[in-house]
């Protein structure tokens, strides 16, 4: 009975308390763009107060049952991944149904929010949107090859899929995978800055640029659900990095500590660099972390070490 | 009473036979009754073995036999499941093909149960040109069929020729198989026969036009039934060969990671609707082919795992677009789109099929993915997986525009208001499709009940289950039951949270979209069903390998025949004084071989 609620608990905690430290850490991400655009930028709670306008409005400009329908598989993709992660390397707690997943679970849970975004963007009816959907899906193509380098190689090293069982390794050894295996590391960090929507691999998210690209056709509170799944699915992947290359965190202070050091790159990262035009970027994508890789490769394969 | 099972086959080219001369509806309905009184009559007569033969010459030197075992029956019932989706569909369908339908799957059932390679020749003859038949009857691309044609011929003379090596040095009969020399040799004809009819690539060329010439519901026969039976040959080389002796199986296995890739990249440039799906199935079965070539346990059980989900979603698929074809009559992604509210059983239907083929969780396809990669993973085959993913990732795309060039979007040639759902045989048709699709997912491991029975009769140990809902392998395990159920709990959820806001949803008209501060007019090109895939050939690595086809390769062969067709036609003029000068000198030529030029 205890375990029940405990799971219960938990599936319902881990989303909420997501929610609340991504949106703090795009609250940062903002005032920390806007000193570098030489701006004050607003205060760090501005996303809630975004997010709860979007809510509040009276009406919202819909194109039909499935139309309506997009933005919550999205959120359900989001909010399932970001379950099957667990948040802390040890106990019980937070660690939603990470149990009964994987890896490779996680990667594929990781896109079911983009096609159900295509699925409304499509029901929208408007050609810049599809165009934005499209341009997603290809510039996916190149950072699911850097990603399966990087976590294809750490499930053969740990001889598992299991992401609990590879943050119990990094604890039992006393060492974090990004130490251990640098060159891994930095395959990854490629198809990270991608994943966490940051520049050069990013893709046009209207309607904050011009009215192209997969947000075009939504409008408050379908855009609302739509931030809000956002802040929730970046701190999913923030801590599925920490996880794979930090090994876990311990405690509240650490979890915060080293997703914000991740964050902190990946923001630094999107602030100097230009973007990429998404045939540029896949292009890259699947040179860089190839050549990378094939070094990984070599190294292992005459147990040299140092990868 | 096992013969009664393995008369099958002869009943179902007996009945093809007959049923090309009744008349269209009564030969729908005999098709249909058949299908039916199949799974019935193995039920009464259940056997896991037995056999019947008959002595063909008399001597005992060739005896024609057909026996049952596992592998045979799985492989049938995916033959079965393809005829049975079809026999329902074809009711609403005008198109009058059962005979040659009941013919090719006769074939087919000769040649999977055959206990000797002589009849699994000639029921691989009877499946090849009885399959021809469907794609010729259209006559509106002959070239399509003929090339099928001849890449049939060249597969059946790579397996006749390597039946013929493996029948002179260790006999017909499968049952009195001895590993010798010459079986050894006919290991790659046998691989280049089992090839050409799955589709790998560089021997694919034949499927997409055959895919799209052939009759809307045939090619979902085709695309279930046909492809399976060359990856039946590739489990028959495991069941009868060592498997050391099997060394070109790596290299196949990279044949089938290549054109899992480039089979993915051409699915999206199509815009044919159905040469989507051909495409998609020749990446499909690329995926079956690569796990077949690690060569284990696992990668055989994935592979089979992978065939099976492929049956499934191909015949739902193809079925699909049959109804909205007979529907509407346009087969392009340009022509159609907006239908998403008039066909909601389709689009759900398609949706559920999409989500499959692309191996998201929480449906089946997603499990016989994860089943291939954990293989691969084993194996230490990362470079391999990275390719694979690649792929699988790329369909993304092309699933897209599949359906959204059906149902999404705005309309183009094709007006909703005009429209309905798709006839209803083809949705009844798609139901058990669906449910199975949903079923393995909620239960992953179920089909390794009956993929382990066919994995331990070629040799290997049985890959271990626990549970139904938990697919396990080496490198971990997931819970299907758990994924589905807190996917579902998840999106219920939100979606009551999300009634729960004040705010109220307006549906607007399909024209009143952002559109750069401007509202289209009708004649606005608005539907993006044609571009969609375009930007992947900017990608300078892709647009390379995508500008390239096998089309130079078989030119150059087409170049090299001619030239030595016209090297005899030197000596073949066909006038009759020139032949004769030319067995003259064949003659002489050949007398003095003979004698040494002595008199």
């Amino acid at each position: 009975m205890n375990s029940i609620i405990q799971l219960a608990l938990n599936v319902i905690l881990g989303p909420i308390v997501a929610y609340i430290i991504a949106g703090f850490y795009y609250g940062f991400y903002r005032r920390f763009t806007a000193r570098i655009h030489r701006r004050w930028g607003p205060p760090v709670y501005q996303n809630f107060a975004d997010n709860i306008k979007l809510f509040c409005k009276d009406e919202a400009a819909s194109h039909g049952l499935m139309f309506h329908l997009g933005p919550i598989i999205v959120a359900t993709g989001a909010v399932t991944s970001l379950l099957f992660i667990p948040f802390f390397n040890h106990g019980v707690w937070f660690n939603g149904v990470a149990e009964y997943g994987n890896l490779i679970l996680i990667t594929y849970l990781m896109v079911v929010g983009p096609l159900g975004n295509a699925l409304a963007v499509g029901t929208s009816g408007n050609p810049f949107g599809i165009m934005g959907v499209v341009r997603g899906l290809t510039r996916l193509i190149g950072l699911e090859i850097g990603m399966y380098i990087s976590i294809g190689f750490l499930m053969v090293i740990n001889g598992t899929t299991s992401l609990t069982q590879i943050v119990a390794n990094q604890v039992a050894s006393g060492s974090w995978n990004m130490m251990e295996h640098p060159l891994i590391f930095i395959i990854s960090l490629f198809p990270f800055l991608g994943f966490m929507g940051a520049s050069p691999f990013d893709v046009v998210g209207a309607p904050t640029e011009v009215y192209t690209g997969p947000r075009a056709e939504f409008g408050s509170k379908y855009l609302g659900l739509l931030m809000g799944q956002s802040m929730m699915f970046s701190f999913a992947k923030l801590v599925l990095w920490m996880n794979l290359f930090m090994g876990g965190a311990s405690n509240f202070l650490e979890l915060i500590t080293k997703t914000f050091a991740l964050f902190l790159f990946e923001v630094t990262i999107g602030a100097i660099y230009p973007r990429l035009k998404v045939e540029q970027a896949v292009d890259f994508l699947w040179k860089i972390p190839t050549v990378l890789g094939l070094i990984v490769g070599i190294l292992m394969l005459f147990n040299i070490g140092g990868y | 009473m096992n013969n009664v099972i393995l008369t099958m086959p002869l009943i179902l080219i007996l009945m093809g036979g007959l049923l090309i001369f009744l008349p269209k509806m009564t030969s729908k309905i005999t098709l249909l009754i058949i299908t039916v009184a199949m799974p019935i009559i193995f039920g009464l007569y259940m056997s896991m073995s037995g056999s019947i033969s008959f002595d063909w010459l008399g001597d005992g030197s060739i005896v024609l036999g057909l026996a049952l075992s596992k592998t045979k029956l799985l492989f049938f019932g995916m033959v079965w499941f393809s005829l049975f989706v079809y026999s329902i569909a074809n009711l609403s369908s005008n198109i009058k093909e059962e005979g040659k339908i009941l013919l090719t799957a006769g074939g087919m059932g000769l040649a999977i149960f055959a206990s000797d390679f002589v009849t699994l020749f000639i029921g691989w003859e009877i499946m090849s040109w009885s399959s021809y038949l469907p794609i010729l009857s259209r006559g509106r691309d002959v070239k399509a069929a003929r090339r099928y044609l001849v890449y049939s011929l060249v597969g059946a003379a790579a397996l006749l020729t390597g039946v013929l090596i493996l029948g002179t040095s260790s006999g017909f009969s499968m049952a009195d198989f001895q590993f010798t020399k010459g079986a050894y040799v006919s290991i790659p004809f046998f691989m280049i026969g089992f090839l050409i009819k799955s589709g790998i690539m560089p021997l694919h060329r034949w499927v997409p036009s055959v895919y799209n010439e052939a009759t809307d519901l045939f090619s979902g026969f085709l695309s279930g039934a046909l492809s399976k039976v060359g990856i039946y040959g590739l489990v028959l080389l495991f069941t009868l060969f060592p498997h050391s002796s099997l060394q070109l199986f790596p290299l196949m296995g990279w044949l089938g990671t290549i054109t899992a890739l480039f089979g993915t990249l051409r699915a999206i440039r199509e815009i044919e609707m159905k040469r989507l799906l051909a495409w998609s199935s020749v990446a499909q079965v690329g995926y079956i082919v690569a796990a077949f070539g690690l060569g284990t346990a696992e990668g055989i059980s994935s592979g089979l795992y992978h065939a099976i989900i492929h049956t499934i979603i191909k015949v739902l698929l193809f079925t699909i677009v049959a109804g909205v074809i007979a529907r509407t009559g346009k087969t392009r992604f340009d022509q159609l789109g907006g239908l998403i509210y008039k066909m909601p059983f389709s689009f759900i239907a398609v949706l559920i099929g999409i989500i499959s083929l692309a191996g998201m969780p929480p449906l089946g396809g997603f499990a016989s993915k994860w089943a291939i990669y954990s293989a691969m993973l084993n194996s230490g085959k990362v470079l391999q997986l990275v390719v694979i993913i690649a792929a699988s990732t790329a369909a993304f795309i092309y699933v897209y525009k599949l359906i959204y060039g059906i149902f999404l979007g705005q309309p183009t040639e094709v007006n909703p208001d005009d429209v309905k759902e798709i006839s209803i045989g083809y949705r009844v048709g798609v139901i058990i499709p669906l449910i199975l699709l949903i079923i393995t997912g909620m239960f992953p491991s179920l089909v390794y009940n009956i993929i382990n029975p066919v994995i331990i009769e070629s040799g290997f140990t049985g890959v271990v289950q626990s549970s139904s809902h938990i697919l396990a392998s080496a490198f971990g395990e997931y819970n299907g039951f758990v994924v589905i159920s807190v996917f579902g709990g998840v999106f219920a959820l939100i979606l009551l949270l999300f009634s729960l806001s004040k705010t109220k949803s307006r549906d607007l008209h399909r024209l009143d979209i952002a559109y750069a501060a401007e509202t289209p007019k009708e004649s606005y090109p608005l539907h993006y069903g044609h571009g969609m895939g375009r930007e992947l050939t900017r990608i300078p690595f892709i647009g390379f390998w995508l500008s390239k086809s096998t089309k130079g390769f078989y030119k150059y062969i087409h170049s090299l025949m001619n030239q030595g067709a016209s090297l005899v036609r030197v000596f073949y003029t066909g006038d009759i004084s020139t032949f004769f000068y030319a067995l003259f000198v064949g003659v002489v030529v050949f007398w003095f071989i003979i004698t040494g030029g002595k008199a």
